[in-house]
C-alpha cells in the first residue's frame, strides 16, 4: 500500500512538490535557526568555562560598558573575607581603530586593568592562552594584548602598531579562548584606557576579584552582596553564564515558536493537497470500497500519502538546513548541528505530515461507494 | 430444479425510496430476488427503472428503506461497515462502467487491489492474478499501465479484479456501456466464460438487450418492480 500512495502522490507533481517545499523550508529553517543558538551557546560556555572568580559591578549596570563605580570599592572589596586581589577594571567600546569605526561594532572591547593587580593575580587577564609574543608585565604602558579575532580582523601580529581612539598602542602578545565573543577584545593597562577614553581616574568599569581558595568564590560573593548589595552586585563567572542561559533559553523558545508557525503553515498546505487529491479520486476510493476495502484501509492509504509528504519534506529539509547551516560557519557564524536537532525536526516533519492526512483521511473514508458505481 | 442449487442472495419484499425535493421517489418497490450460484443473471429494464438501485442493494452498498437482504443466509441488516467491507471482500466482487482502474498502477497491481490492504496479499494473490489474466486473454499486458490498454482490455482487467478475491458472486453494472458493441461482446463472452469454467455467479446489471442471449435467468425490471423473470436452459 505504500507504493500505491507513493504512486498517488506523483500523480500531480507539481501540486506535491508544493506541500513538500512548505515542508523542506520549514524544517531547514528550523535547523539554521536552532544550530545558529546552539552555536552562540557553546561559544558563550566555553568563553565562561576558561573564565574563573568573581566580578563585582555597580548594581544599575545593565552592560559592563556602560556601568562605573567609585575607585573607593577597591580598598572596601579587598577587606572582604576570602579575597585575594582586586583587579580594577575598564572596559570601553573602540571609537575608532586605526582611525576606522571597529569592524565588529558590537563586538569589539578594549579591557583596561590594572596591571600591578594582574601580575599579583594567578589569573593572566584574558583567561585563554597566549598564541604569540608575551602576556603583560606590571609596568608595561602603551602596549596591547589582542584577540586572535583582532588579529585576523586587522591583520596584526606581534610588534604591530594599533591606533584606538588615535592613540597607538605596540601588540605584544595573542591570546586565544576559544570563543569568538571573546577573542574580539583588545587588552591594555588601565592607566592607557583611560587615557584614550577619556575615563575618569576615580572610577572603574568592575572589578575582577580574585579569592584565596577557588572553591569559597559563591561564599565570598555572598558576604560582599550581603555588605554592600545595595550599590554593588558581585557574581561568579558561573552566574554570568546561567544568565546568558535564560537569554539563550528564551531565543531557543522564539525559534521553535517561529518553526511552529512554519509548520503550521506547512500543514494546512498538506491539508489542502491531500483534501484535494481526495475529492478527485472519490470514484476509485468508492471502488476500493466496494471491492472490499474497509474504512480504515482508506485511512490508512490517505496517511501513508500525507506522511510521506513529510518524509520527503523532512529528509530534503535536514539536508538543506544542515548544508545552510554549515555555509554559514563560512561567514564567521559559529553553528552546532547536532543529532537531537536533525531527528526531531525530522520526525516532526512526518509527524506534522501523518497529522495534517488525519482530516481528508477521514474524509475519504467516509466517501459513498455508490457514487463511484453510479454511471453518468 | 432450482431447489438443489445454493441461493447466494435473497432479497425479501425490498423498498427503496428517495426524497427528491417535495416527491417520493419509488426507485423499488417491492421486490423479490433470489440469486442461485453459478446463475449468469442479467438485469433489463430503461434507465431511471431501478435496475442499479437493485443492483447495489444485491451487493450490500446500499441499504433498503424497507425489507431484507440475505447473503448466505445471513441477514446483513445486522453488520456495520467494517463487516460489510469484510463480506465484500470475501464474497463479492463488482465491475464498473467506467473501469475505475488505479491509473498509476500496472494491470497486474490493479489486479491485486482488493487483497491489497491483507498483510501479505499481493504475494499470496499474484499467482492467480498471473492466471486470472491469462485466463481472458491479458497475459502479456501485465506490466502495462492502464492508459495503454484499449477500454475491452480495461474492461477486462477490472473484471480479473472483481474475481482475485475468488468471490461467490460478481455484479456488473452496465459492463459494456463505454465499450462498441464487438469489444463488448467480448467482455460478456469472457464473463461466460468465468461463469462457467470457475463456476462464478454473475448479476450484470444493463439496459442493452443483446446481452439478454447470455443470461441463464433473465429479469426485467420497470418501475421499481420486476415485471418478468425468465429462466433459460442451456445444454
Amino acid at each position: 500500500m505504500l507504493k500505491m500512495s507513493l504512486f498517488n502522490l506523483f500523480r500531480h507533481k507539481l501540486r506535491t512538490i508544493l506541500s513538500v517545499l512548505g515542508i523542506v523550508i520549514g524544517v531547514a529553517s528550523l535547523i539554521v535557526l536552532v544550530s545558529l543558538v546552539d552555536g552562540f551557546r557553546g561559544d558563550i560556555e566555553s568563553a565562561f568555562s576558561s573564565a574563573q572568580g568573581v566580578r563585582v559591578v555597580p548594581v544599575n549596570a545593565t552592560n559592563p560598558v556602560f556601568g562605573s563605580m567609585d575607585d573607593s570599592w577597591i580598598n572596601k572589596i579587598s577587606q572582604v573575607n576570602g579575597v585575594k586581589t582586586v583587579i580594577p577594571t575598564v572596559m570601553r567600546i573602540p571609537r575608532s581603530i586605526d582611525g576606522e569605526s571597529p569592524l565588529n561594532a558590537q563586538g569589539t572591547r578594549v579591557v583596561g586593568q590594572d596591571l600591578q593587580k594582574v601580575a599579583q593575580a594567578s589569573n593572566n587577564g584574558f583567561d585563554g592562552e597566549l598564541l604569540s609574543g608575551r602576556t603583560f608585565n606590571a609596568d608595561d604602558r602603551g602596549v596591547a594584548l589582542i584577540g586572535k579575532q583582532i588579529q585576523d580582523d586587522y591583520d596584526k601580529f606581534v610588534g604591530s602598531k594599533i591606533k584606538i581612539n588615535g592613540k597607538s598602542l605596540r601588540v605584544i602578545g595573542v591570546y586565544t579562548t576559544g570563543s569568538d565573543f571573546l577573542d574580539g577584545s583588545i587588552l591594555t593597562s588601565i592607566e592607557d584606557l583611560r587615557e584614550l577614553s577619556d575615563f575618569p581616574d576615580n572610577k572603574v568599569s568592575f572589578l575582577v576579584v580574585e579569592v584565596v581558595n577557588l572553591s569559597d568564590d559563591s561564599k565570598v560573593v555572598k558576604m560582599i552582596n550581603l555588605l554592600y548589595g545595595d550599590d554593588i552586585k558581585a557574581s561568579t563567572v558561573n552566574d554570568f553564564s546561567a544568565q546568558f542561559s535564560v537569554i539563550l533559553d528564551s531565543i531557543t523558545l522564539l525559534v521553535v515558536v517561529i518553526a511552529s508557525i512554519a509548520s503550521f503553515v506547512a500543514a494546512i498546505s498538506i491539508i489542502n493537497t491531500m483534501l484535494m487529491s481526495v475529492l478527485e479520486r472519490f470514484k476509485e476510493i468508492g471502488a476500493l470500497k466496494a471491492v472490499g476495502w474497509t474504512n480504515d484501509d482508506i485511512v490508512k492509504m490517505v496517511l501513508y500519502e500525507s506522511g510521506l509528504i513529510g518524509v520527503i519534506g523532512g529528509l530534503f529539509g535536514v539536508i538543506l538546513g544542515v548544508l545552510a547551516s554549515n555555509s554559514l560557519i563560512i561567514f564567521g557564524l559559529e553553528t552546532r548541528v547536532t543529532l537531537p536537532l536533525v531527528l526531531g525536526s525530522f520526525f516532526g516533519a512526518v509527524f506534522v505530515g501523518i497529522l495534517a492526512g488525519v482530516y481528508p483521511a477521514i474524509n475519504a473514508s467516509r466517501l459513498d461507494p455508490i457514487d463511484a458505481l453510479r454511471s453518468e | 430444479m432450482k431447489s438443489t442449487k445454493k441461493e447466494v442472495i435473497r432479497i425479501k419484499n425490498v423498498f427503496k425510496h428517495y426524497q427528491l425535493g417535495d416527491t417520493i421517489v419509488k426507485a423499488l418497490d417491492g421486490v423479490s430476488l433470489s440469486i442461485y450460484e453459478g446463475d449468469f443473471v442479467v438485469i433489463v429494464g430503461p434507465s431511471g427503472s431501478g435496475k442499479s438501485t437493485l443492483m447495489h442493494i444485491l451487493g450490500t452498498l446500499d441499504n433498503p428503506t424497507k425489507g431484507e437482504v440475505f447473503v448466505d443466509d445471513e441477514n446483513i441488516d445486522v453488520l456495520d461497515d467494517w463487516h460489510l467491507a469484510m463480506l465484500r471482500r470475501n464474497k463479492i466482487g463488482f465491475i464498473f462502467q467506467s473501469f475505475n482502474l488505479i491509473p498509476t498502477l500496472t494491470t497486474l497491481e490493479n489486479v491485486l487491489i482488493p487483497v491489497e490492504p491483507l498483510s501479505g496479499g499481493t504475494e499470496r494473490y499474484q499467482d492467480r492474478a498471473i492466471q486470472l489474466l491469462d485466463e481472458i486473454g491479458l497475459g502479456d499486458r501485465l506490466l502495462h499501465k492502464p492508459d495503454e490498454l484499449s477500454g475491452g482490455q480495461r474492461q477486462r482487467v477490472s473484471i480479473a479484479r472483481a474475481l482475485i478475491n475468488n468471490p461467490e458472486i460478481i455484479f456488473a453494472d452496465e459492463p459494456t456501456g463505454n465499450l462498441d458493441s464487438k469489444t463488448g461482446k467480448q467482455v460478456i463472452e469472457s464473463m461466460k466464460l468465468l461463469n462457467e469454467k470457475e463456476n462464478k455467479t454473475f448479476v450484470i446489471v444493463t439496459h442493452d438487450p443483446s446481452i439478454l442471449e447470455y443470461a441463464s435467468r433473465k429479469v426485467f425490471i420497470l418501475d421499481g418492480k420486476i415485471t418478468k423473470i425468465e429462466e433459460t436452459k442451456f445444454k
